[in-house]
């Protein structure tokens, strides 16, 4: 389902359905004037879609993933949830990385352009919030 | 099968990217770099032009063929990566691991 501010949609757990959902929320954006926010937007969902994917379903393109996606009035909402054993946030929150190293710069994705993320107890759902910042409205 | 296309000539390997840097490219195009490394390449230059977005399965991919590239004594060198994207693998400190060039 989709209106002009949101998509509340099940997709396959297959890397392409990401590309299609991060399309149809890129159009949504761009619809509400809200073209500067694609690129952290595209990021964010890419993280907890491509988490959900591959750690959640294991790329059975058999299941499915929640995905919720919504523009308010001062915050983008992006929900996403899987039906795996869930993701230990805490763990991959505490590793660091080294500079060589080919994984684990999910969770610096978050942090660098989430206003806020919060996983669920479970670690198979997150919510993550990002603040629309108001412009100033032009003086006559 | 990826969009993106391979130019080897000799020990370089020119990679000119027409799709997102994204998950479901990274296969492909891991493929595509591999085989030209083992058939000798040392030095790969990929270019962004109207590349979009690069997420952490792309970093990934970057950071592993630099990774295997450095063993040869060569190096990887992306170029014409927009602002947004520079600003990602700067705060990441990307630009300490193999060369960047903004457009």
């Amino acid at each position: 389902m989709s209106s002009g501010k949101s998509l509340n949609l099940n997709i396959k757990a297959d890397l392409k359905e990401i590309d299609n959902f991060c399309m149809e929320a890129e159009k949504l954006l761009r619809n509400n004037s809200l073209g500067e926010y694609v690129f952290p937007v595209q990021l964010l969902l890419r993280e907890a879609l491509t988490n959900a994917v591959v750690h959640g379903c294991r790329k059975q393109s058999k299941l499915m993933i929640k995905c919720y996606f919504n523009i308010l009035e001062n915050e983008i909402r992006m929900e996403i949830k899987d039906p795996g054993d869930g993701f230990d946030w805490k763990f991959a929150q505490s590793k660091d990385y080294t500079l060589s190293a080919d994984s684990g710069r999910g969770l610096l994705i978050f942090n660098k352009y989430a206003s806020e993320y919060i996983y669920n107890k479970a670690g198979n759902g997150v919510l993550i919030k990002m603040i629309i910042v108001q412009k100033e409205k032009d003086h006559e | 099968m990826s969009e993106s296309s391979i130019v080897i000539n000799g020990n370089r390997a020119d990679l000119i990217m027409k799709q997102d840097l994204v998950a479901s490219a990274v296969n492909d195009l891991r493929t595509m770099m591999q085989d030209a490394i083992t058939g000798g390449v040392k030095n790969i230059f990929i270019d962004m032009t109207g590349i979009k977005v690069v997420d952490s399965m792309g970093i990934g991919l970057l950071i592993s063929t630099q990774n295997s590239l450095s063993k040869e004594d060569g190096q990887l060198e992306i170029l014409n990566i927009s602002a947004d994207i520079m600003d990602l693998f700067k705060s990441m400190r990307l630009d300490q691991h193999f060369s960047i060039k903004g457009e």
